[in-house]
Order: structure tokens, then sequence, then C-alpha cells
């Protein structure tokens, strides 16, 4: 088939772009993947029964800032990476900013403590399963993401995929936060940020042949 | 300095035509993947020195991407640029499966856009694209067919297919996307004439 054939064929019916098509394409499967995660999280942890004494302390405003930023940044990185004509000049380490802040905080606190409270700030209650919770509920909004990210044009895959893979854990990490009583940025900045890199690193292998078109 | 002039000029004309294309006006639709394809033929060609004959079959495989992720195209960007980057990409795609490492293929350009610096006519492509459309599943392979081939409209063609009509513009999107993964594969090389 000749080149001019080709280009006569695909214009052959008016080439108009359905946007609200593609926009449910991206709402929906996402509603579905924070649902999901929800549900899990519900089923396996359990809402925290003090959830609402939690969130009168300013702490756990600290967390949920760093969390949606962290969640709302990934986000608009992946938009970005999935059309081609921005792709290439995307700032993708803005995601990293709410990090960066958290761990400045949480390193100035941990300066400021008493030598004796230093490791349980670290520890908290929960260090053992708290990464390991987070990827797991990252696993539904990664499988929708993945989904989404196949609907555009990602240009730069292993970079997608690592960024597709941290707004999963940024977001299985927002859930999770209706669970998790810790609320200390010195052990956020380690446990959680090391739950919300695993599936970004599993994204960032997995992209290549997740994502090409 | 006139020569960027033209090249804004040209970048203007041709979003407009693409942009009035996405609101439903094939014909300059066509004209705009027209000019397009001159530009991505000198641009692969640059690039492609050593695979001449190969030129044609990845103009086809971007033309197809263009089209079936028209709707990433932000209004907001230049058009040259959008379709640079997929250029650039698939161009990429290709070295990655013949096996040459992509460090080695320099593909980073001074300029981000697509700029025809030369013009040579089409060659023939190797590869022909209806054959990879035989090898699709019927639903997808009817929709085309009628619509793509034939030109029917997609009410005629539903009434021809038995499909409804608003899966027949499913499955010509799902087809055409079929086709790309298609003219991917290895064993769609040098298949056809």
């Amino acid at each position: 088939m000749k080149t001019e054939e080709l280009i006569s064929m695909l214009a052959k019916e008016p080439p108009t772009v359905d946007r609200a098509a593609h926009a449910r394409g991206v709402w929906l499967p996402l509603a579905v993947g924070a649902i999901a995660s929800f549900v899990l999280m519900v089923v396996w942890q359990t809402i925290n029964p003090r959830l609402w004494s939690l969130a009168e302390n300013m702490w756990f405003w600290v967390r949920f800032a760093f969390l949606a930023s962290s969640s709302a940044l990934a986000w608009l990185v992946l938009v970005r990476l999935g059309k081609p004509g921005f792709a290439l000049r995307a700032k993708w380490w803005h995601v990293a900013i709410p990090m960066a802040v958290l761990a400045v905080l949480g390193a100035a606190l941990l300066m400021r403590a008493p030598s004796g409270e230093r490791v349980p700030m670290l520890l908290g209650v929960s260090w053992d399963v708290c990464s390991r919770n987070i990827a797991v509920l990252s696993i539904p909004i990664f499988l929708v993401s993945v989904w989404i990210a196949r609907q555009f044009a990602p240009v730069r895959l292993r970079l997608t995929g690592a960024i597709l893979g941290f707004f999963a854990g940024s977001l299985g990490a927002l859930i999770y936060s209706l669970h998790c009583p810790e609320l200390s940025p010195s052990f956020l900045m380690i446990w959680y940020v090391l739950g919300m890199l695993i599936p970004a690193a599993v994204g960032a292998a997995l992209g290549r042949r997740l994502l090409a078109w | 300095m006139p020569a960027d002039n033209a090249l804004i000029e040209r970048e203007t004309v041709l979003k407009a035509q693409f942009l009035s294309g996405l609101a439903g006006d094939a014909r300059t639709y066509a004209t705009c993947l027209s000019e397009l394809s001159r530009l991505l033929r000198s641009f692969l060609r640059k690039r492609l020195q050593a695979a001449p004959d190969e030129v044609e079959d990845l103009v086809q495989e971007v033309l197809i991407a263009i089209h079936n992720q028209r709707h990433t195209f932000d209004a907001a960007q230049p058009l040259t640029a959008w379709a640079h980057a997929i250029a650039r990409f698939k161009l990429i795609d290709f070295f990655r499966r013949r096996g040459v490492r992509g460090e080695q293929v320099d593909i980073d350009d001074v300029e981000d856009e697509l700029v025809a610096h030369d013009d040579h006519g089409a060659q023939d492509a190797k590869r022909d694209v209806l054959a990879l459309l035989d090898e699709l599943p019927p639903k997808h392979r009817e929709a085309i067919h009628w619509v793509k081939i034939e030109g029917l409209s997609i009410a005629e063609a539903a009434a021809k297919t038995g499909q409804s009509e608003s899966s027949v513009k499913v499955n010509i999107h799902r087809g055409l996307k079929a086709l790309a993964d298609r003219m991917r594969m290895p064993s769609a090389q040098g298949t056809g004439a």
C-alpha cells in the first residue's frame, strides 16, 4: 500500500476525537482502582477506629498534605508524559518535592529530639509492615494506571513506568493512612517513602514491556 | 529571518489543518497527514541512511501512530513538536527491535520539531499494510474494510456488518491499534510485496 493510499484510508471517516469518551477512559478506571484499593485496606487492615481523634492532631494533616501532594504531582507529571510534545521536557523531578520537604522536616525533628526518643520516632509501632502494606495497597491502582497510560502515547517508557508506579504508591499510601497510626515525619520519610518507591521501581523495570505501543 | 518565518508559517498552517481535522474535516486532515509524511520521510531518511529501504515502512508506521494517538495532541503545543516526539519514539523503537543499542544512534536533534531540508519522493513500502489488515480478527477487519477502504459511512457499515454504529467505531479504533502492534512484530517485517 502506498503512503498516500494509507493517508486517504486514515482520513476516510471524519477523524473526530471523542473527548468525553477519552475522559471516561481515564476517570472510570482510576475510580475503580482507588475503590478496590480502599476496599482491600478496609478488609485487610480496617479503618483506624481512632481516626477522628488522630485527625485532631496537626501531624495528621501534615501527613495528609504530603501524600495528597505527592499523588497530585505524580498524576500531573504522568499526564504530561502521556502527551508526546510535552513528554521530552516534563519536569518529572517535581514529584520528589514533597519527599524532600518531608525529609528536611523529619531530620530536623530527629535532631531536636532527646537521643532516647530517636529510635522510637524512626520505628514507630509498625515499621516492619508499613512499606509492605503500602506496596500491596498500590497494586490495584498500579494496574489501572497501566491501563490508563496505554491509552495515551508515552514516549519515555521507563520514566513513565516509574512515575506511574510512584503515583500508585502515593495514592496507595494515602489510602493506607486511613488505617495507619504513624504520624511522625521521621517515620514517614523512611517507611512511607520506601513503600511508595517499591511500585515506582517495579514500574521503571516493567515500563518498556507494559507501555510499548 | 525568512527561514524561521517559513517554519512558523508552516507550523501554523499544519496545526490549523490538524485541528480542523480533529473537528471533523477529513479533507484538511488528509492534506495535513500528507504534508507530515513529507516531513517524516525527510526526518527518517536522514537517520536511516544505512537502511534506506526501511524508510517508507517507518513513515507509514508513524502516520498510523499519529492517527491512533491523535487525542493526545494538545492544542497548546506545536503540532510539529508533537509529531517529532512520536517519530523519534518510533525510530528508537525501530532501532531497538533491530538490536541496535539506542546510545549508539544519534537521534537527538538540534531542533525538536520536524524540519524538512530536502524532499525526495516516496519510495514503495516493503510491508503491505493491506496484507496486515487481513490478519486482523474479523470484527476489526470488516469494520476497517467497509469504512476505511470502501468508504462507507459508519451507519452503512453497521448495516453491512450487523455491528452497532458505536461498535463499528470501536472496532475501527481497536483494529488500527492492532495494526500498529503488528507493524512492530518481527514477523511483519518483509511480509507483503
